[in-house]
């Protein structure tokens, strides 16, 4: 069953945000998606999340319209990290894990339990299990919330297709949990679980993603597959043009990296 | 502490009962022991005016304390109370617009003149919410934002309005209607009680089902939306029974202030925000709260009654300020 995004369109306040964008994720793979601010990256998990609908075009699971499907089923198909929380209560930090077990219904089972028990191991949240979200700072939140959905998409039916959209999962997070979290994607990929990020980091991107999107005059477009080794120096020019920057290309053994180039002075 | 608080309301008063006597005559009005002897006036003074005094500050002050709770957690505020939803504005002019006219209403209804100024607080409290929520919604969506700021204009609107029936009213409506705005116990009856009862606790009842989907709802609309709540049709819940809620209670002892908005921050920073928990313990602390107003209001200046209102806040606001200032940490940032 394929996530699928077809022809997306949608204005804001009189702006295009999205025209005729496109992206499709299958079940294990990585996508990420790539683009500068502003261009709608956020708008397009949004919708692929169904939390806003878009002007034209439709996104599907397999050959489901997802507006059609329920929404606690949805939940249980795919879950969400946001960009950012917007919480004005300070539950405990264990106590948020545990909404994650929401489209489950009200009981905590043994298992469950278990499940939050080894996500706070994974995310070394152990020690601030009882303390105020609010309190914490802004990686360690977001490890919260990566834990979270990670609860929610675990207790769904080992059977049924599962999807993890992430809006910069890595934003706040150091590069000791960055690694953390790559590792913990690839495990997920692994258990056929499709993964749609934003990312920021191009690097990261190459290292995890089985397909990279980027952005790229309110289209999405299919900008690099593996191996990226090969491909990469061929596609720069589009990543160029997309960021308005030049880029170098760096090879280390098999390796390939990216950097921003600043000898014109540009970047 | 519930407890000490309805057995001091009891005994204490312009008349005050003995434990002893209290037992007996409860004993005897549930059927325990069978005294067929006339009724004494403690007797009366308990099973008239303390009980359904008592019952109805326990149920009022639970239920608005709960509404508080919910609707701050609706809101994502934590100053949000029931005032803001337009319901409480609504049921002032509503019993003002009763008062001004009771002359007129008395020629056309039978019913005693109290309860038809209830009726009215009641209709006018549900009307302005409904509209208030009407005007917020927009493709079946209602904005929380708008109804908080429709609610404050509705606030400024009505208070108006209020203001000018008070402007135009007779010395005697002007007393009617200012003893009215601050709260009263005191004309408490039992159909009053059996009336306020089944709404407030059946509305208590659905807004603590909806508690786990309120704690889910705190993380924010959209994790929220993620996590499989139908955001929406749990705005619309929350509403309904708080409107429903607040709109009686204010009907029959009038706009009661700070239960709601006190209740909830104590209870929250004693216990944390869990709705699962909060709830409950903003039913039962807000029992207490107000049935020791009331105890106070009767017993301070015997013969004659505070108002209630003036109690409330005078408890309220420095327990809310102590509060805040001691453990402040663990709710806010």
């Amino acid at each position: 069953m394929t996530y699928k995004a077809t022809n997306i369109s949608f204005s804001y306040a009189g702006k295009k945000i999205l025209d005729k964008a496109s992206l499709q994720i299958q079940p294990g793979e990585i996508v990420t998606i790539l683009g500068p601010n502003g261009c709608g990256k956020t708008t397009l998990i949004k919708i692929l999340s169904t939390e806003i609908k878009p002007d034209l075009g439709d996104v599907r699971i397999g050959d489901k319209k997802i507006n059609k499907i329920k929404s606690t089923k949805l939940a249980k198909m795919r879950s969400v990290v946001s960009q950012k929380t917007n919480m004005s209560f300070g539950f405990s930090v264990s106590e948020i894990i545990e909404m994650g077990m929401n489209p489950y219904g009200q009981k905590i089972t043994k298992e469950s339990s278990g499940e939050i028990s080894r996500v706070l191991k994974d995310y070394e949240l152990e020690k601030f299990k009882n303390k105020n979200y609010l309190k914490l700072s802004a990686g360690e939140q977001q490890r919260v919330n990566i834990a979270r959905s990670i609860v929610q998409l675990n207790q769904a039916d080992t059977n049924q297709a599962k999807y993890l959209l992430m809006d910069e999962p890595t934003s706040s997070l150091d590069v000791h949990f960055q690694v953390k979290l790559a590792k913990n994607l690839k495990q997920l990929s692994n258990k056929n679980v499709g993964i749609g990020l934003v990312l920021h980091d191009i690097n990261m991107a190459l290292s995890i993603s089985d397909r990279i999107v980027l952005f790229s005059s309110k289209k999405t477009v299919e900008f690099l597959e593996k191996p990226f080794e090969e491909k990469l120096p061929v596609s720069l020019s589009m990543l160029e043009q997309a960021f308005k920057s030049k880029f170098e290309v760096i090879r280390n053994q098999e390796k390939v990296f990216v950097t921003p180039s600043f000898k014109d002075g540009r970047s | 502490m519930l407890i000490a608080s309805l057995v001091a309301n009891l005994s204490i008063g312009a008349v005050n009962i003995e434990i002893n006597e209290i037992i007996s005559i409860l004993a005897k009005n549930i059927g325990i022991t069978k005294d067929s002897s006339v009724l004494t006036t403690n007797e009366i003074v308990l099973n008239s005016i303390r009980i359904p005094r008592i019952l109805m500050g326990v149920i009022v002050g639970g239920s608005l304390a709960v509404c508080g709770c919910c609707l701050q957690a609706l809101f994502r505020n934590p100053l949000a109370d029931p005032g803001l939803i337009g319901v409480s504005a609504g049921a002032s002019l509503g019993a003002v617009i009763g008062i001004y006219f009771n002359t007129f209403l008395m020629k056309i209804g039978s019913i005693q003149a109290s309860l038809m100024i209830s009726f009215l607080a009641f209709i006018f409290g549900i009307t302005i919410s409904l509209l208030i929520f009407k005007i917020s919604t927009k493709d079946g969506k209602p904005s929380v934002a708008k109804m908080l700021l429709c609610g404050i204009a509705a606030n400024s609107l009505i208070g108006a309005i209020i203001a000018f029936f008070t402007y135009m009213s007779s010395d005697s409506k002007l007393r009617s209607i200012a003893m009215w705005g601050m709260g009263n116990l005191g004309e408490s009856t039992w159909e009053k009680i059996l009336i306020c009862s089944l709404v407030c606790i059946t509305c208590c009842v659905m807004l603590l089902k909806q508690a786990r989907l309120l704690n889910v709802f705190l993380l924010g609309e959209s994790e929220a939306f993620n996590l499989g709540i139908k955001i929406e049709k749990l705005k619309k819940k929350i509403i309904i029974y708080t409107s429903l809620c607040v709109a009686v209670c204010v009907s029959f002892v009038g706009p009661i202030g700070f239960i709601g908005l006190v209740v909830p921050h104590g209870v929250r920073i004693l216990i944390g925000p869990n709705l699962k928990s909060l709830i409950p313990f903003c039913f039962i602390l807000g029992s207490i709260l107000l049935t020791s107003a009331d105890l106070a209001s009767r017993t301070i200046s015997i013969p004659s009654e505070i108002p209630i209102g003036i109690i409330t806040s005078i408890i309220g606001a420095p327990v809310f300020v102590y509060l805040l200032i001691r453990e402040q940490d663990k709710v806010f940032r």
